[in-house]
């Protein structure tokens, strides 16, 4: 198993009275799996990746990855984020590279590294471009490539389409299952935050429903659909229309 | 790879990095080799010297400057990172940067004088470092702002990808100030020259000290019995002259180029006419060479030396910038010891100090006058003000629709703010008094005049930022609608505006009090021209003017004196800034926000 969170409560201590944001989450991943963790916005699944990267502790309970428990940030994952997060002060190759210096790889590889997940991600020939020079999708190409560059055991993607318009997301989507079915890439487990119930359907293996207050796990669908998927087939439907009807239900 | 020439990439920190350690490096060598001579109590204005005065400022302002940035970075990145810490830094550059400059040179000139002795090394460090209060504290909180506003996505993006220490400070912490640094150091050092007189005359025990430097050159310039108006203008050419030669050599080529570490994506005109001197020091040969040879190998090493100390990291499991509760709860009570520690040594020893000097004298000669003379003074700012306003508000409403007309206003506000009040000194004397004959209310003009030229550019300066900050569609949509250009000021600009008013208000304010000590006590060709102000009374303490009495105060009486004339200023500026000011900026802020 490649990822555990047990009984995971996270609360947030700020000025006014605590609030509890998760409460007994329970989760196991195993490798290979692609799954999208979905919900209401506020729900706390962007909150359940943060835990699982280590990017803050749980209150209570424990993330598990490779059957030991996690006590800090687990540089093993890579993270996709929602607007982006690249530094508009670096170019794009230099926007990976900082990633991989950080781990200490050396330079002539780092860059080697960069240049082949540029290529994959299709971005060749923007190598020194800055991201203000670039559109949507192609600043979340450059994401992708980055967390995809450290070569992570689980990619963490962070809404990673909610920012760009329809057409475009359409596309990335494709091609992200392209890249992780390519078994040239190091990328095998991938979780998902989403909002959009179709574009969790069309990419998982398994749809994890957060929801309540505090939230914890509603539902744990598995998708067993061939790829690729459409949207129109009568199974496709049934399975939009029961994570529809479970959320109006919480 | 090694005989490759690199060139310099749109992006290169480390160039300016490396230029300002490098000018450092040349302010420092030049004062090393030019001998430290004994101090002299006057130097005669001699044009042959201006060149060599000009240098010796500049020298100055260049390392208060470098230290202001070392300052604002450290405790600007501390009071980030450090939530308790936090709490105490923030009012604490609050008080600092609202009480005049004047209020540090006792402090500064003891400790100064107390650790490197009464020679000139120890003169200097107290000029840059009374140089270095007048630039530091809204620098400060710029850095702490910039990292405040930072986007939350990329500090957890460094977290998730483990980017840490010296390569976080300067692929992130460093690149995200810099936006606002870059205009809070046009501001500082326009108050720095401003302050230059102040700070290169200074006076110990009624003995005056005058370091050689463009601010004493007009000092002495304005006393000069024979060519007071000849020499006067000569210095103020001078200053003017490197005043604009920085904006065209550094702060338009900077701003240029430091769009780049914005975060907003959009920059509608980024100002692309004047990238020819930023061209130049990115293409031309000789700064490539200098880059080359000079900055390459320095910022290599550097760079060398972090990868070196840092290893690679082969873990895979970081640890949380969370370090363990226990650690955290020492810790903290470490710093809390320390910190009260600090506190009572200071309030002890402070106290100490203060009632050692009003022990023989519990009310100073003068002293029953300051609440008055504060009276006074404050009510000549006020009328500044308004003076300003009079003419600030017309002009940049009649400048927001001419972008040619608002970009010089911009430049020239910020290139007066620079000027010393002394530099103006032998226009209006000769023009109130000396020709118009005007007797006390002829002082009375020539102080106001002097004192708005220290309230009016601060107000210019951050109307016009308000005005540029109004959002291109807000203005669409006016236009859309037909508004007629009065409907336009009065739904749209005005309120729009309103925030940056209040904090030009402030930072006016700020610099009223500030000019106070030039404008009540003028010397002009050998004549003293007095105003009945706290201004004044200042003068009187530290030993510039003599008490109606015509005898200086002996030393311990003035020391009584000062302390209590800068405790009620400093007690009145918090006190109008927390009530008053701070309010009105908030509510406007909050109300007339251009988010939604």
């Amino acid at each position: 198993m490649l990822l555990k969170l047990e009984n995971v409560t996270k609360v947030y201590q700020t000025d006014g009275p605590a609030a509890t944001i998760l409460e007994d989450v329970n989760l196991r991943v195993d490798s290979g799996q692609f799954i999208c963790l979905v919900g209401q916005s506020g729900c706390g699944k962007s909150t359940t990746l943060r835990l699982i990267n280590g990017l803050m502790p749980p209150s209570s309970g424990k993330v598990y990855f490779k059957d030991k428990p996690l006590t800090g940030i687990n540089l093993q994952c890579g993270m996709v984020f929602q607007n982006f997060a690249l530094l508009p002060w670096m170019t794009v190759t230099q926007n990976i590279l900082l990633a991989l210096e950080a781990r200490g790889i050396d330079r002539a590889a780092a860059a080697k590294r960069a240049a082949f997940y540029i290529d994959k991600v299709g971005l060749d020939g923007f190598e020194a471009a800055y991201p203000r020079e670039l559109s949507g999708g192609m600043k979340q190409r450059v994401g992708l490539a980055r967390a995809m560059a450290v070569e992570p055991e689980l990619l963490l993607m962070d809404e990673p389409f909610s920012a760009l318009d329809p057409l475009t997301s359409i596309n990335l989507r494709e091609e992200l299952l392209d890249i992780w079915a390519d078994p040239n890439l190091a990328v095998s487990t991938v979780i998902m935050v989403t909002h959009n119930i179709e574009e969790a359907v069309e990419l998982a293996d398994r749809v994890v429903l957060i929801g309540g207050r505090p939230g914890h796990v509603v539902m744990d669908l598995d998708i067993t659909l061939p790829r690729p998927r459409h949207k129109n087939s009568e199974a496709f439907t049934r399975h939009v229309d029961s994570i529809f009807s479970m959320m109006a239900e919480i | 790879m090694a005989d490759e020439i690199p060139q310099i990439r749109r992006f290169s920190l480390g160039y300016w990095v490396g230029t300002i350690l490098v000018l450092l490096a040349a302010a420092v060598l030049a004062r090393m080799l030019h001998p430290f001579n004994h101090v002299k109590s006057h130097v005669p204005a001699s044009v042959w010297q201006l060149p060599q005065d000009a240098a010796w400022s500049f020298f100055r302002m260049v390392e208060a400057y470098i230290l202001s940035l070392v300052f604002a970075m450290s405790v600007g990145v501390y009071a980030y990172t450090n939530l308790r810490a936090r709490r105490l830094i923030l009012p604490i550059l609050d008080i600092l940067q609202s009480i005049p400059i004047v209020s540090f040179f006792p402090a500064a000139l003891a400790v100064a004088v107390w650790l490197f002795g009464g020679g000139r090394l120890g003169f200097e460090i107290a000029a840059v470092v009374l140089i270095f209060t007048g630039m530091s504290w809204n620098m400060t909180f710029s850095v702490y702002e910039s990292l405040i506003m930072m986007p939350r996505e990329t500090t957890e993006c460094a977290e998730s990808f483990g980017i840490r220490g010296a390569q976080r400070f300067f692929t992130i912490t460093l690149p995200v100030c810099v936006p606002g640094l870059l205009y809070n150091s046009i501001v500082s050092w326009a108050a720095g020259w401003f302050a230059l007189t102040a700070c290169e005359i200074l006076s110990v025990n009624n003995q005056k000290v005058a370091l050689p430097g463009i601010g004493s050159f007009l000092q002495q310039a304005a006393n000069s019995k024979t060519h007071p108006l000849e020499l006067n203008l000569c210095g103020v050419a001078v200053l003017l002259g490197i005043i604009m030669m920085m904006e065209f050599f550094v702060w338009r080529p900077l701003a240029v180029w430091a769009e780049i570490f914005r975060y907003e994506v959009a920059v509608s005109s980024i100002t692309r006419g004047h990238t020819g001197i930023l061209g130049w020091y990115q293409r031309g040969w000789l700064p490539r060479a200098f880059v080359n040879y000079v900055i390459f190998p320095l910022t290599n090493g550097v760079a060398g030396l972090v990868r070196y100390t840092r290893g690679s990291a082969k873990k895979m499991v970081l640890p949380r910038m969370e370090v363990p509760a226990l650690i955290i709860r020492v810790w903290s009570n470490i710093q809390r010891f320390a910190g009260w520690l600090l506190i009572a040594g200071l309030v002890l020893g402070g106290g100490y100090y203060i009632v050692n000097i009003f022990r023989h004298h519990l009310l100073p000669p003068l002293a029953e006058k300051i609440p008055a003379y504060i009276g006074f003074s404050f009510l000549r700012i006020l009328i500044a003000y308004v003076l300003s306003m009079l003419w600030v508000v017309p002009a940049v409403l009649w400048a927001r629709t001419r972008p040619r007309a608002f970009r010089r206003l911009s430049s020239l506000s910020q290139t007066m703010a620079g000027l010393p009040p002394i530099a103006l000194t032998f226009i209006v004397i000769s023009i109130f008094v000396e020709h118009l004959h005007m007797g006390y209310w002829g002082v009375e003009a020539a102080g106001m005049v002097l004192l708005m030229n220290g309230v009016q550019w601060y107000v210019l300066f951050n109307m016009l930022g308000g005005i540029a900050k109004i959002p291109g569609d807000l203005k669409e949509v006016c236009n859309a609608m037909g508004l007629s250009r009065r409907q336009q000021w009065r739904y749209l600009v005005i309120p729009a505006i309103l925030p940056s008013l209040f904090t030009g208000t402030i930072t006016a304010f700020g610099g009223g009090w500030n000019t106070l000590i030039f404008s009540e006590f003028i010397t002009y060709s050998g004549h003293t021209y007095n105003l009945p102000g706290i201004g004044w009374l200042l003068n009187v303490a530290s030993g510039s003017a003599l008490p109606p009495s015509g005898k200086p105060l002996p030393a311990a009486q003035a020391q009584a004196l000062l302390f209590a004339a800068v405790g009620c200023l400093i007690v009145l500026i918090v006190v109008l800034n927390r009530l008053l000011w701070k309010r009105l900026q908030a509510w406007a802020a909050d109300r007339f926000r251009l988010d939604y």
